[in-house]
């Protein structure tokens, strides 16, 4: 498919607001029940980035749209829609952050507060897996429609939000403790995102795609190839559903994206980790060091998410994936007996 | 898994039938759909550099070939394809503003353009892409099955079918009511193989194709032969070059 960078913008930005924002409200409560004392400056400057990059995400999906001054209408289908849903959640989302933060620039009641953290919580990760089920709903593209897709979404936001949040707790002067136990944290989600991840990649490549060409034009037998897509040039269709550049761009891709969002900070948080716990001492700045690496290795990792799906039209244009190995685990056993 | 076959809905659902047998490939249902329909009450179809290096433009209908088969064993598909007007057509339910619409008294897919927000959400939905997006007015097009004429009383009875039909000249697209058992469109399916494009797509589409047939000449091999008797040999006709024919009278030099 083709990648959408103002749709990369929002899943990205909105994610990582997302996780931080849960992330701050998980803290705020462990604050509540008597754990670490956190600094109040510290929880307002992170709600404010939430709320931040999530509103930098809900501009740029406005570019998406052609019809901009048609935007209001995008919730009314939100019984059968997951993007009507996804455009109702998201000033929800934002409603509840921003009395959040409010409650806590006041200092008003911290249990009140919290309640009202934990309904933005929810809404921001329902948002998130709203985003997701957009791309998990697309039946005909197999690498999206699976459950991978708002796991991912999930936490490729997380890993990013724990390490923000680690570097605004620096930036206020945090204890070691709360340092020690954030980057646990962050080292704890990078890891499983990189784990779910890596599945997701695996569960790509041994993609089985029952459809064929024969079968999409219905002649049964014989090699078939395109000589007249019906159009002079290039369509919507032809430029739509396919990127060829980006295909080639897979593998690299792939591997960048694993260091500067996973790989890279999980050794670097290691090294934070090992030097809280032996020296006693944390390494100064590498949240905000980490923090925009790990979202640049997001905003790839979203670029492959696009590139990397195939949709069925294609194989009206002749172009398509090579069918791979029947998987057995995720294919059914009636579409093991050949076709022809 | 869904066979190919009519629906068994017994709701009114309007489709073509495609004869693949007798489509020449000759883009007239095509042109035919972008001047009734840039000219109908659905607006221009926009075109972008049209007779330009690079054309660009939106179509509801395009005639795609396909080559079948290893040379020299090789036939040649010409394939037809606009909306299938799905049964279960997964492009609604994905519409955010409900411009994306099937209408329950016709079956027919449509959008409404003036909901559309140009998200391209419904496009990807679709498996046989048949959505056209227009980025000149940034909304989603497709065929609507020229809602506005098949009901146009003022035309008349034979007009009232889509345009492409009216331009076939083989008469290869047949329009009709394929849920109703005693239309041409279902007898057509029933007794000529009709099938439908990727039937395991789920998303039951209404337009059907009848199959290509061999196109082989079962001569006797005296077939050729047998009347030569009949036949006008060349010296037998006398031609008198000196004879004023019609043509002398009525030219001029």
């Amino acid at each position: 498919m083709h990648p959408e960078f103002s749709i990369i913008i929002l899943t990205v930005l909105a994610g990582v607001g997302e996780g931080l924002f849960f992330l701050i409200v998980g803290g705020d409560f462990i604050d509540y029940v008597g754990g670490e004392a956190l600094s109040r400056e510290a929880l307002i400057v992170g709600v404010i980035g939430a709320i931040g990059l999530t509103s930098l995400g809900l501009a740029a999906s406005f570019f998406h749209l052609a019809r901009k001054e048609r935007a209001r209408k995008a919730f009314k289908m939100w019984r059968s829609s997951w993007l009507a849903r996804e455009a109702a959640l998201a000033p929800l989302f934002l409603i509840f952050a921003t009395l959040y933060g409010a409650g806590k620039y006041f200092d008003l009641d911290q249990s009140t507060g919290l309640i009202v953290g934990a309904i933005g919580a929810i809404a921001g990760i329902a948002l998130g897996v709203a985003s997701g089920m957009i791309y998990q709903s697309t039946r005909y593209i197999k690498e999206w429609a699976n459950p991978y897709t708002p796991i991912n979404f999930i936490m490729v936001g997380f890993a990013p939000g724990s390490v923000a949040l680690l570097a605004i707790f620096d930036f206020f002067g945090a204890s070691n403790i709360v340092t020690l136990n954030l980057t646990r944290i962050a080292i704890g989600l990078t890891l499983i995102g990189f784990i779910l991840k890596l599945t997701s990649f695996r569960f790509n490549d041994s993609i089985y795609e029952p459809l064929d060409v024969n079968s999409a034009l219905g002649a049964r037998l014989g090699a078939i190839r395109q000589i007249d897509s019906g159009a002079a040039y290039e369509t919507y269709n032809t430029r739509e559903y396919f990127h060829a550049r980006g295909k080639a761009l897979v593998k690299p891709v792939r591997i960048g994206c694993s260091l500067a969002l996973f790989i890279v900070p999980i050794g670097a948080l290691g090294l934070n980790f090992i030097s809280l716990s032996v020296f006693d001492a944390p390494i100064r700045h590498i949240g905000a060091a980490l923090f925009p690496l790990m979202l640049s290795g997001a905003l790839a990792e979203r670029w492959l998410f696009f590139v990397e799906g195939n949709h069925t039209q294609n194989l009206f244009y002749g172009n398509f994936k090579p069918r791979s190995a029947p998987n057995p685990i995720t294919t059914p056993a009636k579409n093991l007996a050949p076709r022809d | 898994m869904s066979h190919p076959g009519p629906t068994q809905t017994h709701e009114r659902q309007l489709a073509l039938v495609i004869d693949l047998n007798k489509c020449v490939g000759c883009h007239a249902c095509a042109v035919s759909c972008k001047s009734w329909n840039s000219s109908g009450r659905f607006g221009p179809m926009t075109e972008v550099d049209p007779y330009g290096a690079k054309p660009d433009g939106v179509w509801f209908n395009r005639v795609q070939t396909y080559e079948i088969g290893e040379f020299p064993d090789v036939e040649t598909l010409h394939l037809p394809k606009s909306c299938m007007h799905c049964v279960d057509a997964p492009c609604v339910p994905v519409c955010p503003t409900g411009a994306s619409l099937k209408r329950a008294e016709d079956g027919i897919v449509l959008v409404d353009y003036d909901q559309c927000i140009g998200c391209k959400y419904c496009s990807w939905a679709c498996p046989y892409g048949c959505r056209e997006f227009d980025h000149v007015e940034g909304i989603m097009k497709k065929c609507s099955l020229c809602v506005d004429r098949i009901y146009d009383k003022t035309l008349d009875e034979e007009a009232r079918r889509p345009a492409c039909v009216i331009a076939c000249p083989t008469g290869a697209r047949l329009f009709g009511d394929v849920s109703d058992p005693k239309s041409e469109a279902r007898e057509a399916i029933h007794s000529r193989g009709g099938y439908r494009l990727a039937p395991e797509s789920g998303a039951n589409p209404a337009n059907h194709y009848l199959p290509k047939r061999s196109a082989k000449i079962n001569l006797p091999e005296d077939a050729l032969t047998r009347h030569r008797a009949a036949q006008i040999k060349p010296s037998a006709r006398k031609i008198d070059d000196k004879a004023i024919t019609l043509d002398d009278i009525l030219s001029a030099g």
